[in-house]
């Protein structure tokens, strides 16, 4: 749980610091496929099927974010 | 051994795999108003059993075929809908239990001749998007022969701060239901059930112009029959069933970074997880990947893949003696093992269609000897129309 | 925990904070710029809001990367020739760093009206874009009539009927 606190302490603290700065029109490079969470669905899925069926753990879902926040 | 008998013990690897979840993670931009064909052809091989650790049985294992099909379409201007069909076909033998040899290591017992199973999973994802949020509602069905599991989901995501931060959440569940097949004759359990409740948030971040961070935390709990039906343990000399605690809780901790390198023209993909569960099971998975792109529209993006767990609290390879929690499983799933995978990919994007090509090796190393090795192939199409 | 509820607490906040820059606003005036211009103007020439004096104008903030860019350029076609006659124009600036990646995408979305180069996004921060795409809709006199941010078929037909409003005046 500690590892858990500290992390997300962390990242609140990188995002502050970089709040401000990436402007809507300067996504460019962000909104390239290979920048994405998840770049092939349909991969995910089978890989994340097998790792879960021949190891102990599983995730329970990636989250969402980044790309071209376009409107 | 009889053919029926490698049947239901080939299902059972395909029992143990209860579907995570048929939802997909939360796109961040906008419906694209077209629709989307997608098509992935796999192909699934474990490597024989080392002949120094095969106690009885065949070396062969599992080969799996997977289709997968999805298609997305546009209803409204903010909604979408996708549906998927998973098809798979699997041959091979499993393990099912470990034996200790003359020295007293241990040797794994495999189920024997070749025969063909079958899974079919279907999905719908309904995602509604509006400027500063949006939802997906999933729904799943997954069957084989002894084994069906239904699953809901809910997902979602808000987006603040001029699209610079993304807080999503999402919740799911499942309820499976288990019937191993002759389970009279070979001492199996009937009818069991078995529900799982996951629920996770998480925060996305855009820091830089060419970096993103994200951060996820997940919870699960499952409840019912969490065993194996077709595994058993050797105890002091005997076998008797799997048997696990009726419960379980989950915690995993994701963190993802991406990061743009302009002059190579590339991308990184850093991912690490952390995972730990109260039966004393922790896992540290790290999987890092680049993705160069090579002009024309081609791309290689190759794949490396760390991952590390402890065993179960009740977990050995054998039991000497009776415990007296009654818990057994001598299922490599629950050994402390590490594994290493490499994954390399080839795609290519035309105006409106994309073709991909993978190659991954997976081989895991510790003192069970069931651990496995496989090798996977992928071929993927994908056609997007108006 | 309860220090960290409250550095969570005023994080939270700040981000929230950040995020309420002030957006260049319906009834202001529009600020004047002149830039490079890459396809349907005169060689080596500037495209300057001052030009359109008089006129209707659409300035429309797009990329190449843009997905809802794509949707709205044969929209934004379609007002330029059903409109032109009756003094509408549109202004469109990319906002690619590569002016080649500006061309890839007119090749593939052919328009007629001009488009303006702004790589640096110097004119994009004047205007305060809050997303992409954003447009502005300028009456005759050049004072912002319609903000849009974003780009779908509810707003093609809002921005019509403003349109429509507009040159009439």
């Amino acid at each position: 749980m500690k590892l858990l606190l500290r992390s997300g302490v962390l990242l609140l603290a990188v995002q502050l610091l970089a709040c401000t700065q990436v402007q809507p029109w300067e996504r460019g490079h962000l909104a390239r496929p290979e920048m994405g969470l998840t770049t092939d669905p349909m991969a995910s899925t089978l890989r994340n099927h097998i790792h879960h069926s021949k190891e102990a753990s599983s995730s329970v879902a990636s989250g969402s974010g980044g790309g071209c926040g376009c409107n | 051994m009889n053919d029926k008998r490698s049947s239901t013990l080939l299902a059972l690897t395909a029992a143990a795999l209860a579907l995570p979840m048929a939802s997909e993670p939360a796109k961040a931009d906008p419906p694209d108003q077209k629709f989307t064909l997608g098509f992935k052809q796999s192909n699934y091989k474990e490597a024989p059993i080392a002949a120094d650790q095969l106690g009885l049985g065949s070396p062969e294992r599992y080969t799996i075929d997977v289709s997968h099909l999805k298609f997305k379409a546009p209803v409204s201007t903010d909604t979408e809908l996708t549906t998927s069909v998973i098809r798979e076909t699997m041959s091979g033998a499993s393990p099912w239990y470990v034996a200790p040899g003359a020295d007293g290591e241990a040797l794994q017992v495999m189920s024997g001749a070749t025969i063909s199973e079958e899974r079919t999973e279907l999905g719908v994802d309904f995602r509604s998007y509006n400027s500063n949020s949006e939802v997906t509602l999933s729904g799943g069905y997954s069957s084989e022969n002894d084994y069906e599991s239904v699953s809901f989901g809910f997902s979602g995501a808000w987006r603040l701060n001029q699209n610079l931060t993304t807080l999503s959440y999402g919740a799911n569940t499942s309820f499976d239901y288990i019937d191993p097949s002759d389970a009279k004759s070979f001492d199996r359990p009937e009818h069991e059930t078995k529900k799982r409740a996951a629920a996770m948030v998480g925060l996305t971040q855009v820091a830089t112009k060419t970096t993103l961070l994200s951060a996820t935390v997940g919870f699960a709990m499952l409840d019912g029959y969490l065993s194996d039906p077709y595994k058993r343990a050797f105890v002091a000399g005997s076998t008797v069933r799997d048997s696990r605690p009726g419960q379980q809780e989950q915690i995993n901790l994701n963190l993802s970074l991406r990061q743009f390198f302009e002059g190579p023209g590339g991308a990184l993909h850093a991912d690490y997880r952390y995972y730990t569960n109260n039966w004393e099971i922790d896992s540290h998975t790290l999987e890092l990947s680049w993705y160069q792109n090579l002009g024309n529209d081609w791309q290689l993006t190759p794949t490396l893949r760390y991952y590390d767990q402890s065993a179960a609290a009740f977990y050995r390879p054998f039991y000497e003696t009776t415990r007296t929690d009654g818990f057994y499983s001598s299922d490599y799933r629950l050994s402390d093992f590490s594994a290493v995978s490499g994954q390399l990919k080839l795609s290519k994007t035309f105006s409106a269609f994309r073709v991909d090509l993978s190659y991954e090796n997976y081989k895991a190393s510790g003192d069970h000897p069931g651990l496995l090795e496989y090798d996977l192939i992928s071929l993927g199409l994908g056609y997007a129309f108006e | 925990m309860k220090r960290f509820s409250q550095s969570l607490t005023t994080m939270v906040f700040g981000l929230f904070l950040a995020a309420s820059t002030q957006a260049l606003e319906t009834g202001e005036d529009a600020p004047p710029f002149s830039l490079p211009g890459i396809e349907n103007a005169a060689e080596g020439q500037a495209i300057a809001l001052e030009q359109y004096q008089g006129k209707v104008v659409y300035v429309d903030f797009w990329a190449s990367w843009c997905g809802p860019c794509r949707r709205s350029f044969p929209k934004l076609e379609a007002l330029h020739q059903k409109y032109g006659e009756q003094g509408f124009e549109v202004i469109a600036i990319n906002l690619d760093e590569q002016e080649a990646d500006a061309h890839k995408f007119l090749d593939e979305h052919p328009v007629s009206f001009p488009i303006a180069w702004d790589p640096e996004g110097k004119v994009a921060g004047e205007y305060q874009l809050k997303g992409m795409p954003s447009a502005f809709l300028l009456d005759r006199d050049g004072t912002v009539h319609h903000v849009v941010v974003g780009f779908n078929e509810k707003d093609a037909a809002a921005i019509e009927a403003a349109i429509n409003q507009l040159t009439k005046e």
